[in-house]
């Protein structure tokens, strides 16, 4: 995902298998409402909330209707109106007004300071989730009308229409290897919280991680080695993503976990490799080779797990035949090292001559042929084949020679 | 061989590490007795080195070729670069220069080998064995650590990343090899003290093998240092030309011990001192080139020089400790051989003042090192990473470097052993009242001419000290003119001296010499010292440059086209903004340019009225790396002033511009004084270039593959010429360089072949170029040599002055009567080897001819 031309092709990759996906039988849902906050404490949407003047309510008087998602009255729902800004007397239980709904799902909070500043809002809290309105301020000349929507909420995934598609996309870089995994839910029915606990495993010596958002309601939080899933799952799709490096393998083949998250029913893995290297996947088919849009070589398999199949935890991804320099490295070492004891100990060895760098018998040849050039030189001055300049010099270079040669032997 | 060039080069990197080994095994084999294989391992080492050659040649040619299939050739060029920009990016980057750096030595360990030849016999198998070992450490570096023929993991990139803009000058096409020229030179020098201690030969037969290498390794780092502040001076764009930067500092250290080394190095061959001096300076020299390698390339201390920056910093310590371990060992070892002969005997000597100034160079080089990695000493200490500056260096550095610059022109005063008080003084008082002259001068009229003597500086730290500095920092332009005006009449005296003495000597020889010729003959017959002084000069004129800065100039102007700035007595005009490519007052070759975009300021100078010059300072923006921008200076060069412009911001969008101006004082003595520098380094040097007698390879030419080889390498270099410049005219660079490496791999195999051939071959009897080189001059014979030596330069003192009349009498009497003890000694161990060998020699011819009469004596 470093390059552009990776990237490309990985939304390419992506835009192919949501169409596969459809092709398959899937049916992908209609995008979802805007989403506002996502926390598991933190509010639902609530794009149909209303909050609006009523003239025919009392100066001082809000009045909240709660309703679900078809606009049917609640009731029997607790609601409060709390001050904002007091905090701390919500906390005491001061500036906090609590009511329950009737039957048309309507509360009614009378005789409210409605002096200027002053501003509350309105929330429901249902079980760990809370709906609630944007904060408004009271109007000195009528009364407040607030619609409050409240959605029913799913706890686990069991027997909800939720599933989601993993992306594993590794490259091979010169330093390192590139992991990313991207996780695209589908929820047919409605919002729903992610499951708790739910953690997932990050590979052996992950290093850099990143966790870009790609949806505003999901999302992965690093907890040590592992990625927890939190946020809602609205209707619709919504993706969460991670990516690392992974250290580069010594050797020409690479194992390692990439934890799923619960729900996958499609895995893909794709890779972008050198060539004569390939890869494989636990359980999967052999992977295609395709290329992308710089002409770089592409791996890519792909698994659908049906309903009677067992879930995937992970998926264990084996790189194969990746390039290494190889052992002729090694080969020149020994090689060096060998040679280098070889001289060494020959010199430890005949430590004694250090210095002098002749060994007697030696001397003694270098000595003879000395010697023996000596008399050469004489017999051509006697046949006049050298000149007498000739044969003074060679003979004094010659007899000098010897004499070093001597008196290195005699010491 | 396009196709399979990483894994050939692969090949070669391990072949070069094999080689390397067989090589040594070979040396330490002849040094243990075994003389006859110390030929081979000088094949071995020529073997070696030609396939480090070969190496570099294939990178070169994959540059050539953009065979981006390489890592390193894909992040250091690209398609657009010029071909010596491509031959650049060998040392662009940290694999490349790695490979760069084991050519070099490759380089030198082959013209080392065939130098040594029939030399330095006792020395040349660890000479031998410790070029290789260096060259092996940084071929198993490159092949673990960082492979320039290492292939992408990934695809092949279509297009290269390029060369940083900033080494895209033509000053750093030369500059970083003429700086690792000097680093890896000083190899050689580390390697003849390797042997002398490990052989226990530790009189002047390694120093003299060495001088001359030490010599040429400094003259390249001097040069490279000076074009890489003259790089740093046109590129950099800051105004000035040594900023102590890091790695600035970092190939300055090993130039201070250098230094230091070149004059100790007199000492020892003179009066047999500073031994364990000599052998530390040349190992730390080694090793602080290492460290500058190190740091340069680990980035350990952040710098502008940090274009290649990784891992690679354990294997340099891991070395640089395995060089101080087994040095400082061997130093133990041969503590006794190391022992000084004599001591220094009078303070008013050469040696007094040449022992002052080392120590005041090693005190520089400390400090230098120390403030150089100061950030990181910090960072262990403190906790946190603190930062020296410039101000800091040139302040703490400039007491120290007057005191070097102060002996500097000393040293040349005093004879050898002691002076007499007379002769000095009568020496010294013209010097002194010159030098008195000039001092008053500039101290009374320096300011008229903007160069006054004293500049005021802050106050940087508190306290006496801080007092001190500051004084001394703003006196500082004043002293250095002062001591430049000595040293330079202490040159011009010497040569005056020196003429004067030759003439006389030749008038009392009934001959008439003319001036030029004696000063001319005074020259070649002392290539040594005089060049020596040229260098003093060449340093004089550099001191200049640099307390030029005191005296600069800086300005910042934002300007309209049309608006004027008056500036140290120029006046500019700025004209406007011009893009280029695109507006028609660009130059054909700029607006052919289209790698990047150049905004030019262009400005008008004037000078008294009248137009002078019209500087265009840029910004130019690089398509490529991901649009960097460099700083292009308008420079106009004067002998005491020059005008220094820098674009700080100039655009299309908006027609004005902000400007830099620098009127920077003496910048071009700092040239002229390295080319003085270069110029008295070149005569020290010259007679080593001459090539010995004929001794191909050191072999006999009897067998008919050995008389081919000879050949060859006889021919060889003229005849690869010849091959080289027809291909290159025929087919380019790409061929010359696949014609190259196929050259080298055919020497390197025929070599090797060679060399295996004759080591298989056990000859009983020897050749008798071989019976010659186990007949090498004793220790003795080195000391004979020695003596003779000091009583030559005493009569050359004597001549010049230096020694009084009673001290040369008696000086020479002692020298004479140790010559005399010398020779007798060895007559008297010689007599008897002599006549029995003539003796020999008539018992032969008798057994042969019948007569045993033989005429020479």
């Amino acid at each position: 995902m470093s390059r552009p031309g990776f990237s490309r092709w990985l939304v390419t990759l992506l835009g192919f298998s949501v169409l596969m996906a459809v092709g398959s039988g899937w049916a992908v849902p209609s995008m979802p409402p805007t989403m506002t906050g996502g926390s598991r404490m933190g509010s639902l949407p609530r794009s149909e909330d209303q909050v609006s003047l009523a003239s025919d309510l009392p100066v001082g008087t809000v009045e909240v209707m709660v309703v679900d998602r078809v606009e049917t009255p609640q009731r029997g729902v607790r609601v409060e109106l709390v001050e904002v800004g007091a905090v701390s007397s919500e906390l005491e239980g001061g500036g906090v007004y609590a009511g329950t709904t009737e039957s048309d799902g309507k509360v009614r909070f009378a005789v409210l300071p409605s002096d200027r500043g002053r501003s509350f809002r309105a929330k429901v809290v249902l079980g760990a989730v809370r709906h609630g309105v944007s904060p408004f301020a009271l109007d000195q000349g009528m009364g407040t009308r607030i619609r409050l929507h409240v959605f029913p909420v799913q706890d686990a995934l069991e027997g909800l229409p939720v599933g989601a598609q993993s992306f594993t996309s590794l490259e091979v870089r010169d330093d390192d290897i590139h992991l990313g995994v991207l996780y695209q839910w589908h929820n047919w029915g409605d919002v729903t919280w992610a499951p708790r606990g739910v953690f997932l495993q990050t590979p052996a010596g992950c290093q850099g991680l990143q966790l870009p958002e790609r949806s505003p309601d999901l999302r992965l939080v690093e907890r040590g080695q592992k990625l927890e899933l939190q946020g809602t799952l609205p209707p619709g799709q919504a993706g969460v993503e991670f990516s690392c490096r992974l250290p580069r393998p010594g050797g020409d083949a690479e194992s390692f976990r990439v934890g799923l998250l619960p729900g996958v029913v499609e895995a893909r893995v794709a890779a972008l490799l050198p060539p004569q290297s390939g890869f494989d996947v636990e359980g999967f088919p052999a992977p295609r080779a395709t290329r992308t849009d710089d002409g770089q070589r592409a791996l890519i398999t792909a698994r659908v797990i049906d309903q009677d199949q067992q879930p995937l935890a992970d998926q264990r991804i084996t790189l194969r035949g990746l390039p290494t320099p190889g052992p002729a490295r090694w080969f020149g070492v020994s090689w060096f090292a060998g040679l280098v004891l070889i001289g060494g100990w020959f010199l430890v060895k005949n430590r004694g001559v250090l210095g002098s760098g002749l060994d007697p018998g030696l001397r003694q040849k270098a000595r003879e042929r000395l010697l023996a050039e000596l008399v050469a030189i004489e017999q051509a001055r006697r046949a006049s084949t050298i000149g007498p300049e000739t044969y003074a010099a060679a003979r004094a270079q010659l007899v000098d020679a010897l004499v070093r040669l001597g008196r290195g032997k005699s010491s | 061989m396009g196709q399979s060039l990483p894994g050939f080069g692969n090949l070669v990197l391990c072949v070069v590490l094999a080689a390397a080994g067989y090589t040594i095994a070979l040396a330490l084999a002849a040094a243990a007795g075994r003389p006859r294989y110390l030929a081979l391992a000088r094949l071995g080492a020529y073997a070696t080195s030609s396939l480090v050659g070969l190496a570099i040649v294939l990178l070169a040619y994959a540059f050539v070729t953009h065979d981006f299939r390489l890592r390193y050739v894909a992040s250091y060029s690209d398609r657009s670069l010029s071909t010596p920009y491509l031959l650049a990016a060998l040392w662009g980057g940290q694999d490349g220069s790695l490979l760069w750096w084991a050519a070099l030595l490759a380089g030198y360990t082959a013209v080392c080998v065939r130098w040594m030849h029939n030399r330095f016999r006792v020395l040349q198998p660890f000479v031998i064995a410790t070029l290789m070992v260096v060259m092996a450490f940084f071929t198993i570096l490159m092949l673990f650590a960082s492979n320039p023929f290492q292939t992408h993991l990934a695809a092949t990139p279509p297009e290269g990343q390029g060369l940083n803009p900033l080494l895209q000058s033509p000053w750093m096409v030369i500059h970083p090899p003429m700086l690792y020229l000097g680093f890896v030179g000083c190899t050689i020098p580390f390697a003849f003290a390797v042997a002398a201690l490990v052989t226990g030969r530790l009189d002047n037969l390694w120093i003299l093998a060495a001088r001359k290498w030490v010599l040429f390794a400094w003259l390249a780092l001097s040069l490279g240092n000076a074009l890489g502040m003259i790089w740093a001076y046109e590129e950099l764009g800051w105004g000035g030309f040594w900023a102590w930067d890091p790695v600035e500092n970092a190939s300055a250290l090993p130039w201070f011990t250098a230094t230091a080394y070149l004059h100790s190095t007199m000492i020892q061959e003179r009066r047999g001192m500073l031994k364990t001096w000599n052998v530390v300076l040349v190992v730390l020299t080694f090793l602080l080139t290492l460290f500058g390698t190190f740091l340069t390339r680990s980035g350990l201390i952040s710098s502008v020089h940090g274009f290649a920056k990784s891992d690679i910093g354990v294997f340099f310590l891991v070395f640089m400790a395995l060089v101080g371990v087994v040095s400082l060992g061997l130093c133990r070892w041969r503590r006794q051989s190391l022992r000084a002969v004599t001591r220094v005997e009078a303070l008013m000597s050469r040696e007094a003042t040449f022992v002052l100034n080392n120590w005041a160079l090693l005190g520089l080089m400390t400090f230098v090192a120390l403030a150089t990695i100061f950030p990181k000493l910090s960072e262990w200490l403190y906790a946190e990473s603190l930062t020296v500056a410039a101000p800091f260096y040139n302040r703490w550095a400039a007491p120290l470097g007057l005191v070097i610059f102060g002996l500097m022109g000393l040293a040349p005063l005093f004879g050898w052993r002691k002076t007499s008080s007379s002769g000095f003084w009568r020496a010294l008082w013209p010097l002194v009242l010159v030098t008195a002259a000039v001092a008053v001068w500039h101290g009374l009229w320096g300011a008229r001419w903007g160069l006054p003597a004293r500049v005021p500086r802050d106050l940087t730290s508190p306290g006496l000290s801080g007092w001190f500095l500051r004084e001394l920092s703003a006196i500082t332009p004043w002293v250095v003119v002062t001591l430049a005006a000595f040293n330079l009449t202490v040159v011009i005296r010497e040569f005056l001296v020196g003429v004067r003495a030759r003439r006389t000597t030749a008038l009392a020889r009934g001959e008439a010499e003319p001036w030029p010729v004696a000063l001319w003959q005074m020259m070649t017959h002392g290539r040594r010292r005089y060049g020596g002084y040229l260098v003093h000069l060449g340093i004089t004129l550099v001191f200049l440059g640099f307390v030029g800065a005191s005296w600069s100039t800086t300005k910042e102007v934002s300007l309209h086209p049309g608006q004027t700035v008056d500036v140290a007595g120029y006046r500019l005009r700025y004209v406007g903004p011009r893009i280029c490519p695109g507006d028609p007052r660009c130059t054909p070759e700029e607006q052919s340019d289209v790698s990047k975009t150049m905004a030019f300021a262009d400005v008008d100078v004037e000078e008294n009225g009248r137009q002078i010059a019209r500087l265009s300072p840029a910004r130019f923006m690089y398509r490529q790396g991901a649009g960097m921008a460099t700083t292009e200076v308008g420079l106009l060069r004067g002998w005491v002033t020059d005008l220094y412009l820098v674009a700080g911001e100039v655009s299309a969008e908006s027609p004005r511009a902000a400007l830099q101006i620098h009127v920077n004082r003496l910048v071009s003595f700092l040239w002229c004084g390295v080319v003085l520098l270069i110029l008295g380094a070149a005569l020290s040097l010259w007679p080593e270039f001459f090539w010995g007698p004929l001794g191909v390879l050191g072999l006999e030419p009897t067998t008919a593959p050995t008389r081919y080889l000879a050949w060859l390498v006889r021919w060889g270099p003229l005849l690869a010429l010849l091959v080289l410049a027809t291909v290159a005219w025929w087919g380019g660079v790409a061929r010359l360089l696949l014609v190259l490496a196929g050259g080298l791999l055919v020497l390197a195999m025929l070599l090797v072949w060679h060399s295996l051939a004759a080591f298989s071959r056990d000859r009983e009897v020897l050749t008798l170029d071989e019976a010659f080189e186990m007949a090498q001059p004793a220790q003795q014979e080195e000391q004979k040599l020695s003596v003779l030596r000091a009583l030559k330069d005493l009569e050359s003192e004597r001549q010049l002055g230096k020694i009084a009349e009673e001290d040369y009498v008696a000086l020479s009497a002692r020298y004479r009567a140790e010559a005399r003890e010398l020779m007798t000694r060895m007559d008297e161990s010689e007599a008897g080897v002599r006549a029995e060998i003539l003796e020999h020699v008539r018992l032969l011819l008798q057994a042969r001819d019948g007569s045993g009469s033989l005429e020479g004596k």
